[in-house]
């Protein structure tokens, strides 16, 4: 019998993987090779004819090396996990970044993420905003209202990539768990620098840091999910 | 002419498919395909793998070593979870694409 083995690997000696991941190659397309041998044997071809006929496999062996190349490589650049989880999650956070920003270019005078460097002004116009006390009500109002609007984009985007309901609901409250774990990091960062929590989030306290800043903002984006996602569920009946 | 989307999307459906049964490895895939369809579906050793590593890394299938019977190492393939839950709705996709072409043919035989 031939050295299938040493056959394919001298064929597939320019596949551009890593040593190991090769061998395994050849090893594998040596088997089948072997097998179509046997079977043609057994079916009573000569040698020579068997070799021949298992050859008939590949009319291209370049070909071959690039298209396993490419499949074992470059098909999967960007994973599902990528395009279901983590490309809508971060357009989500981008788009609830912009929205505030862009508020703040429109004459809005920003909120959290603002151009005002003391923290105990913008806590106290956040505190003012819920509370309906102060001019800042309007900026944290519209861009809570514009929340649920990118929830919905993030679960459209992740859905529409196949993600799961989990996928489709991190995707839409991304941008609330990326404030929570940036005001936990800052909290944390402040108290082991020895300021007290208290000093650090002042005048609402940390809880009312986390509702403002988390909670609220959660529970809009996640409103805008559920709602994106019952509007897709029915419209997917009707459509069927 | 078939365009290479749907050649490769029925020879995902024919694997998925045969794999359902059971562990194979690439040389019984291809056999049992051709058997199954009669010859109309054939897989070149060309034609498989390139499709059997895609699917390996979109993690439809998996391959593990395994030694045979007869002593031979081989790589045997078989469906993840994942592969498991694409065979339904790619069933179902291509039953639909069928029916759709049936219904032409007899719109234009009629």
């Amino acid at each position: 019998m031939p050295d299938w083995k040493k056959l394919v690997s001298r064929r597939l000696a320019q596949l551009a993987l890593d040593e190991r991941e090769r061998q395994e190659v050849v090893g594998e397309l040596a088997g089948h090779l072997e097998e179509i041998y046997e079977a043609l044997r057994q079916k009573g071809a000569s040698r020579d004819d068997a070799i021949r006929g298992a050859l008939l496999q590949v009319d291209n062996w370049n070909k071959l090396r690039q298209d396993i190349y490419v499949a074992r490589t470059k098909e999967n650049a960007m994973n599902a996990r990528t395009s279901r989880l983590w490309v809508p999650s971060f357009v989500t956070l981008a788009a609830s970044i912009i929205t505030l920003v862009a508020f703040g270019f429109l004459g809005l005078q920003p909120g959290p993420l603002g151009s005002q460097p003391h923290h105990e002004e913008w806590s106290s116009h956040l505190v003012g905003g819920i509370t309906g006390g102060s001019h800042v009500v309007n900026e944290y109002t519209v861009w809570l209202m514009a929340l649920p609007f990118l929830g919905a984009l993030g679960a459209r985007l992740s859905r529409g990539a196949g993600g799961t309901l989990r996928d489709i609901i991190i995707s839409g409250v991304f941008p609330a768990l990326a404030w929570l774990t940036i005001v936990v990091v800052i909290l944390s960062f402040a108290v082991s620098l020895g300021h007290g929590l208290q000093a650090v989030t002042a005048p609402v306290g940390p809880v009312g840091l986390i509702t403002v800043l988390v909670v609220i903002p959660g529970v809009c984006l996640l409103l805008g999910v559920l709602v994106y996602y019952a509007a897709a569920k029915r419209w997917t009946k009707s459509a069927a | 002419m078939v365009g290479s989307g749907i050649k490769r999307g029925t020879a995902e459906l024919a694997i998925l498919s045969v794999l359902e049964t059971g562990e194979l490895h690439g040389y019984e895939i291809a056999r049992r395909i051709e058997q199954e369809t009669h010859g109309t579906l054939r897989f070149t050793l060309a034609s498989l793998y390139p499709l059997l590593y895609r699917m390996e890394k979109r993690g439809w299938v998996r391959g593990e070593w395994q030694v045979g019977e007869n002593g031979r190492r081989r790589r045997r393939y078989r469906l993840t979870p994942t592969g498991k839950k694409k065979v339904a709705p790619m069933r179902a996709e291509w039953s639909e694409l069928f029916k759709a072409l049936r219904q032409l043919a007899k719109v234009a035989d009629a």
